[in-house]
């Protein structure tokens, strides 16, 4: 299954399992601009449990949260993620705070699904990878799926745990396929799973690449290039980002065994997610085996441009990420 | 109802079942004096942070709670105290809140700017300006999805006319047709700064009807003005499910925070314009109007009581809060389900 269809399929089964759950944000009633995954599911499902908006992300965030105090189980769409930032407040110094300042009394902990889609000349305001920011804030989680698998996994769970889920979707998967499980929903049940905190793509060999969101896509078409001359690496993607748990993913050992380590985000270096897990590696001691000095492998630190000729340049490229396992190996 | 631990011989006290002037007058009492306690005990340093007195504005949820339920949702901003006192919240846990007891509300993670009881409905209060609002529109629109009884209510100061957040959540309640009563309490300040520094005339009648939102404005110190208009718009927003703007004018006794009176701080407030609003006391008015003798005498007793148990709660959680908290204790809920 496509992970744009699996997506398409959390939704759907969701919607029907539970009355309680509804979905809001703009562009639900012509939902183009968020590829197939939420098709028809207006027509289906009706216009008052699927709930397109004016232009206020805001308000309408806001009152995801509010639904979900009052122990609905909101979905917020925002198809662009740099538009979320309006609801920061919302987000961050509302829905955040309201398990930790109630005791666990009352929580506010709708699904957030946030949307990226870069290149194609989209330029500063159209093209970001915020994760960072949310991944900051404790009192949220931030899932940042990789397969089919776990978008459909991860938007079960998010719906329906009463914590506040920042959902991560990048567009640059939606072609991607994967066998998916379809679990029966159960809404009373649903539980953080060992595999959302990482993915294997590949075990083998001394060099380890640690990717985060679409980097992962980047380097699995390294791999099957060096793959050809005999070589290979291996690699794992972090997906739940603000919840890095090394042992639970199954990297802990990996990193041990490991002489060579490249982290690839695609984002800026500051504060990052990549940034996060080299210090990771370093407080827990991890490195005793590198033979040389870990590297990241991130954004140049401006905006995103909107020209391809800048945005070529922009991106992490696939040759200079070739360039730099070979030199390892 | 307000809480046993106050009312110890409720049914000794059959004013309070005898008409909602009645209860009326003992909600705003009982909201008068608790922030005059506040008031002492900040002024003398022993309550640390921050609080925001409702000395002058108690009126406005006394009468607004006559007409909840515990089921209704209510949210509110830095002046919450007398909100939540009013539903029938524990003045024990709300005092020991706010002096940072484990014994309060929320273990004293929150003080005085976050209150938090969903037993009263009172579902979350907060400094930042507007916060609360559209997550109240979010909770009045659960309600109306759900199909029950139920409604919101989201206590705003007129500067929160201001953020942007509520004219966008003002048109969405429109649109959801969420069940919310807009209190605005307009106490002509934000902090220090004078309405007609900050708004054009009128903003918030002019932004409620521009949304297609029913609005009233009323004298918040008339009690009969105020509790027919209220009474009258959560009856509507029950019945014909739609949002509805109150407008209270009113005025803060204190200055924006603490004890003090800050007369200078502000435009043009000064201490005739305390004076005279003072004078105009809704509860005096009210008190002055239905008391006898009896009654009297029951209040002075009830104050006598009410005093002895803010004391005894204020020198158990001054103890209370000298003991060290764990690691535990202070991460604990962060996420809801771990």
């Amino acid at each position: 299954m496509k992970y744009q269809e699996s997506i398409r399929k959390a939704f759907y089964d969701c919607l029907k399992e539970s009355d309680d759950v509804f979905v809001i944000g703009q562009g639900l009633w012509s939902p183009w601009y968020v590829g197939k995954t939420m098709d028809k599911l207006d027509e289906i499902f009706g216009k008052n449990r699927l709930i397109d908006t004016p232009i206020s992300e805001s308000a309408v965030t806001a009152i995801g949260i509010g639904a979900s105090i009052e122990n609905l189980y909101p979905i917020i769409v925002h198809p662009r993620m740099d538009f979320a930032l309006y609801a920061l407040d919302a987000i961050i110094n509302q829905s955040a705070k309201w398990s930790y300042l109630s005791e666990g009394k009352i929580s506010a902990g709708p699904l957030f699904r946030l949307i990226i889609n870069r290149k194609g000349e989209q330029g500063a305001q159209h093209s970001q990878s915020l994760q960072s920011i949310f991944a900051h804030i404790p009192g949220l989680e931030v899932l940042m799926p990789v397969s089919s698998q776990q978008a459909y996994d991860m938007f079960v769970y998010g719906t329906f745990t009463k914590n506040p889920v920042i959902y991560i979707d990048d567009r640059a998967f939606y072609e991607e396929e994967e066998e998916v499980v379809a679990n029966q929903v159960d809404v009373y049940n649903t539980k953080f799973k060992n595999s959302f905190y990482a993915k294997k793509f590949s075990n083998q060999g001394d060099i380890l690449v640690i990717s985060i969101g679409d980097a992962s896509l980047t380097v699995e078409e390294v791999r099957k290039d060096i793959k050809k001359t005999g070589q290979n690496f291996k690699h794992f993607t972090i997906t739940s980002l603000n919840q890095i748990d090394l042992l639970k993913g199954g990297i802990q050992e990996e990193i041990l065994n490991a002489k060579h380590l490249i982290i690839a985000e695609n984002s800026w270096p500051v504060c990052s997610i990549s940034s996060e897990i080299l210090a990771l590696v370093l407080e827990k001691g991890l490195n005793k085996n590198f033979e040389s000095i870990p590297k990241r492998f991130n954004l140049p630190n401006c905006p995103a441009p909107s020209a391809k000729r800048l945005e070529d340049i922009f991106y992490l490229a696939k040759d200079d990420l070739a360039k730099l396992i070979i030199e390892k190996i | 109802m307000l809480n046993k631990d106050f009312f110890l011989n409720e049914s000794d006290f059959d004013y309070w079942n005898q008409s909602a002037e009645y209860r009326f007058i003992l909600r705003s009492f009982v909201a008068r004096k608790f922030e005059e306690f506040c008031s002492e005990k900040k002024r003398i340093g022993i309550i640390k942070g921050p609080v925001h007195l409702a000395i002058g504005q108690e009126s406005i949820p006394a009468c607004v709670s006559e007409y909840l339920n515990n089921h209704d949702s209510v949210f509110g901003a830095h002046r919450s105290h007398a909100h939540y006192l009013s539903l029938g919240g524990s003045p024990s846990e709300l005092l020991a809140e706010i002096l940072g007891s484990p014994k309060g509300l929320s273990s004293g993670r929150g003080c005085s700017m976050h209150i938090f009881d969903k037993k009263v409905g009172f579902m979350g209060s907060v400094p930042i300006v507007s916060g609360t609002f559209a997550l109240a529109v979010g909770s009045g629109f659960a309600n109306q999805y759900k199909g029950n009884d139920s409604i919101s209510v989201a206590y705003l100061g007129d500067g929160s006319f201001e953020e942007g957040v509520v004219s966008e959540g003002l048109n969405m309640a429109r649109l959801l047709r969420s069940k919310i009563l807009i209190v605005v309490e307009n106490n002509q300040y934000a902090s220090h700064m004078h309405l007609s520094l900050r708004q054009p005339k009128d903003l918030i009648r002019k932004l409620s009807d521009s949304y297609g939102i029913k609005y009233r404005q009323v004298d918040a110190y008339d009690y009969y003005q105020l509790n027919q208009t209220l009474k009258n718009a959560i009856y509507e927003i029950r019945n014909e499910q739609i949002p509805y703007v109150v407008e209270c004018k009113t005025f803060r006794w204190k200055g924006h925070v603490d004890w003090r009176d800050d007369i200078n701080v502000g435009v043009t407030r000064s201490m005739e314009e305390v004076k005279a609003w003072k004078e105009k006391c809704p509860l005096n008015k009210m008190l002055d109007f239905y008391s006898n003798e009896e009654f009297l005498q029951k209040l002075d007793s009830l104050e006598t009581e009410f005093n002895k148990i803010l004391e005894r709660t204020l020198e158990e959680a001054i103890l209370d809060r000298e003991k060290s908290a764990s690691y535990e204790e202070l991460t604990s809920h962060t996420l809801k389900n771990t």
